[in-house]
């Protein structure tokens, strides 16, 4: 059982061994992503950490989330998972979270500029570096080219997916204009299919990035994995974007939690169905366990208007 | 060549080159369209088959048995590891491309750019005399082969970016004591 646990049962469950290999795994893993990411922000924005520690913090817990994830999925494919893939997976999480940093944390008008110049630096490989976080946003993702060939036609592929998603959810919120037609019905299934597609999207491009092939049988049921993840991850938010003024499927919902836990079962169902019984699997179902009963709980704390545990494998 | 675990090949010269890289385009206006182009949206849209990752299924591009907004991954070719996933009403068949497509322009300039960290680093830390060694004969080869690939356009290109290499190797020089330490744990 996880600490906090509600009494909601899943079709899987992990048993202890499975618990104590990825809380192991969280610990390693965020050590080496300290040992990753901190170099390059001492070196390039060095305030980053000092002024912005909580902010640092987050990247860091993102960060391990990602190579956590990225080691389960890279067992999924059965593909090793090395020092070489510890650092791409802590540098493609720190990328991502600069790049929602960016898109989300700097009013609209700077969220629409940089959606034009993430375009831009997808279409041509140039991105003007002009502030300090800028700076560490691009030699993150400099690492990650000198690391990974970017123009492998999947990863390529995927790169491109995950702007699309990340682009049409921040417009959505930019613009609220873009769903003022849309019926109650339309809005949920819109949002729910952005949530899926930036989720799916995300480990797809990691796994790509950590795995030098992934076979067509695995791809369905790592993108319901990842689909997964954002839908818990909105319902852990769902205070926050509200007040922030961003619509997500699960802040649109009425009653989010029994609905969130019929999205978790039929996306357990599926990973299961659709991915091999073998170690990757496991970590990865009890990543998802232990996520989803963790946002639950900062669900509940928010809503009691208490903090915001951020911390998920602490 | 060995590095500290978490730490990535070259480390900061790696960095400094990438941000000296976004530097040229200013500094050389009008020779760049494109440095290295990710988006291959304009391959993905005459792509054959269709790959939809929520359902695992390959389709013929355009099968009405796609669902509306399904999360499609176009393929060029789809070997016969697809085809236990083939849409049972399009029919798909196993294709490979006839001939692999040429290279892109553009991904040849990723390739150039990769070296041109790589041929800093080497004029920085080993000096010209590492021509003659068995990696720098290697490297040597590998950029002629790239270079005999170019049009005569690429080559423009590649001029200048190798005459920016020296633009590169000036600020590498500049750079402070703590770069030429994380350079040298970087060497054997
Ligand atoms: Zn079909």
């Amino acid at each position: 059982m996880f600490a906090g646990q509600t009494a909601k049962t899943l079709p899987w469950m992990p048993d202890d061994a499975c618990i104590a290999r990825v809380e192991g795994l969280a610990r390693t893993h965020r050590a080496a992503v300290h040992e990753v990411l901190s170099p390059v922000v001492a070196a390039w924005h060095p305030k980053f950490r000092v002024e912005s520690a909580a902010e640092f913090d987050k990247m860091i817990e993102l960060s391990t989330k990602m190579t956590l994830v990225g080691h389960a999925c890279a067992e999924v494919v059965g593909a090793p998972f090395g020092a070489r893939e510890q650092r791409i997976a802590a540098l493609y999480g720190g990328c991502c979270f600069l790049a929602d940093s960016f898109i989300d944390n700097f009013g609209d008008a700077a969220s629409r500029d940089y959606l034009r110049r993430f375009d831009e630096l997808f279409l041509s490989g140039w991105f003007e570096v002009r502030t300090d976080r800028e700076r560490l946003f691009y030699v993150l993702a400099a690492r990650l080219f000198a690391e990974r060939d970017m123009l492998e036609p999947m990863v390529r592929q995927a790169t491109l997916k995950l702007h699309a998603a990340q682009s049409l959810d921040a417009l959505l919120r930019i613009d609220p204009w873009r769903t003022t037609d849309l019926t109650a019905t339309q809005r949920r299934a819109l949002f729910k299919r952005v949530a899926r597609d930036r989720g799916g999207h995300t480990i797809l491009l990691l796994t790509v990035l950590v795995a030098p092939r992934l076979a067509p049988g695995l791809v369905a049921g790592l993108f319901s994995a990842g689909s997964l993840f954002m839908y818990i991850d909105d319902h852990g938010d769902f205070f926050t974007d509200r007040r922030d003024g961003r619509s997500t499927y699960m802040n649109l919902l009425r009653r989010p939690e029994p609905a969130l836990h019929r999205i978790v079962t039929a996306h357990f169902l599926t990973i299961l169905a659709k991915l091999p019984g073998n170690e990757g699997r496991d970590a990865l179902l009890a990543i998802l366990a232990r996520y989803y009963f963790t946002r639950i709980d900062k669900h509940r704390v928010q809503e009691q208007g208490g903090g915001t545990a951020w911390d998920v494998y602490e | 060549m060995s590095d500290a675990p978490h730490m990535a090949p070259g480390g900061l010269v790696v960095d400094q080159v990438a941000l000296a890289i976004q530097t040229l385009r200013a500094s050389t206006p009008g020779h760049f369209d494109a440095l290295v182009r990710i988006d291959n949206r304009a391959d993905e849209a005459i792509a054959p088959f269709q790959f939809d990752a929520a359902r695992g299924m390959l389709h013929r591009k355009g099968c009405r048995a796609i669902p509306v907004n399904a999360p499609l991954l176009g393929l060029a070719e789809a070997d016969p590891d697809y085809m236990i996933y083939a849409c049972k009403r399009c029919k798909p068949v196993p294709e490979t491309s006839p001939e692999t497509k040429a290279a892109d322009r553009a991904d040849v300039m990723f390739g150039l750019v990769s070296l041109v960290d790589q041929f800093a680093g080497v004029l920085k830390e080993r000096g010209r005399d590492y021509r003659q060694t068995a990696d720098g004969q290697h490297l040597g080869a590998q950029l002629q082969d790239v270079y005999q690939a170019l049009g005569a356009r690429e080559k423009e290109i590649v001029d200048v970016v190798i005459g920016a290499l020296d633009q590169v190797a000036a600020r590498l020089r500049s750079l402070d004591g703590g770069l030429k330490q994380t350079a040298a744990k970087g060497e054997d």
